[in-house]
């Protein structure tokens, strides 16, 4: 698993916005932009890519059930998290909590920079 | 409108790779239409620049995904060939190849989401790597002289040409073969290519007779015992870090 890590944006974002539960492409998209407040937008290129590395990684897989073709398009392909997704997600966001912990730090602000000695 | 819309995306789709089109061109054509529908014409400012980043990616994964291990690692080193080449050999004029093959090497680096060549903790130390079979203290010799012929002839004006292309080419083809020779024990049909790829140079010399006949002995050893032949064991085998 730590292989994976630190995971790339668009495979973070992804792997939030599938914690709630199975969802088909154009849901992650519009979720990803929720979540990030806009700052995020994913184009059809780098959503299916990234979902399909995500496959080969096992950090996701395609959901078996189909909606309700009168509420839903039978087309559309609904993606779901894995346990190892579940895992990485997790450890993920772990590791940037951390990181905002460890940067917002007194300690961390009060560092010193050794100075480069002047020619 | 919208339907043209779509229309022209899903032409622009064959862009991409068959075997991404045959997984994914439905699914995108369908969101695109579901972001159409939601944004009009702005998706376009979504969609264009999205295609212009990511057809190149899928396009690097479909080769990629198309060659072996072994000729993946012979396509990096011969990329790095190509930039020592063009940094000791062509000075600024290189700097748009240095580029491009940034690029590549970016791409195929993030396309296959893991490192190329193991990091160096991973290879084999030098010298159970030269031990390892009969004509490998061979191929490390022809390698050291191959690193020491570039340094040797890399301030002299009349090498192949006057150029400094020579020098780097026998350095690079060096640090090739000592690559291979520590590759060798993880995986041995790259640690073979890339020795087999270096040796090339000790034939193109071949009226220096010593060179070329190591070669030939290289050649042999690798082909004769199959190339993706088993460790030789050795007698008092010293420890070295194994692959997963």
């Amino acid at each position: 698993m730590k292989e994976l890590l630190p995971l790339p944006s668009a495979t973070l974002h992804i792997l939030v916005a599938l914690a709630p539960g199975e969802k088909h492409g154009y849901a992650i998209m519009r979720d990803v932009e929720a979540l990030s407040d806009g700052a995020v937008r994913m184009g059809p290129g780098t959503l299916y890519g990234s979902v399909k590395r995500m496959l080969a990684d096992g950090l996701i897989e395609e959901a078996p059930a189909r909606p309700d073709p009168e509420l839903d398009d039978q087309r559309r392909r609904y993606y779901r998290l894995t346990g190892l997704g579940e895992r990485v997600r997790a450890a993920e966001l772990a590791r940037l909590e951390a990181l905002v912990r460890r940067a917002g730090s007194a300690e961390w602000a009060q560092r010193r920079v050794p100075r480069l000695r002047e020619a | 409108m919208a339907n043209r819309h779509e229309a022209v995306y899903r032409a622009l789709l064959l862009l991409y790779p068959r075997s991404f089109r045959a997984d994914y061109a439905e699914p995108m054509a369908q969101l695109f239409g579901d972001r159409l529908r939601d944004r009009g014409r702005r998706a376009w400012l979504e969609a264009g620049p999205d295609m212009v980043r990511n057809v190149p990616v899928q396009r690097m994964e479909a080769v990629m995904a198309r060659v072996s291990p072994g000729a993946r690692v012979v396509a990096l080193a011969v990329i790095v060939f190509g930039a020592v080449l063009a940094i000791v050999g062509f000075g600024g004029g290189a700097a748009p190849l240095l580029v491009v093959v940034a690029a590549v090497g970016a791409i195929v680096a993030v396309a296959r989401q893991r490192r190329i060549v193991t990091p160096f903790g991973e290879r084999a130390p030098l010298r159970p790597a030269v031990t390892q079979a009969w004509w490998a203290p061979i191929a490390a010799l022809l390698g050291l002289v191959m690193i020491l012929g570039g340094i040797g002839t890399v301030f002299e004006a009349h090498n192949l040409g006057g150029r400094i292309f020579g020098s780097s080419f026998l350095l690079a083809l060096g640090a090739m073969m000592l690559l291979g020779l520590m590759r060798r024990p993880f995986d041995r049909v790259t640690g073979n290519s890339l020795i087999l790829v270096a040796t090339v140079p000790a034939f193109a010399f071949f009226w220096v007779i010593v060179p070329a006949v190591a070669g030939l002995l290289v050649w042999i050893g690798v082909l004769s015992a199959g190339f993706s032949d088993e460790p030789r064991r050795l007698v008092n085998p010293r420890p070295y870090p194994t692959p997963d």
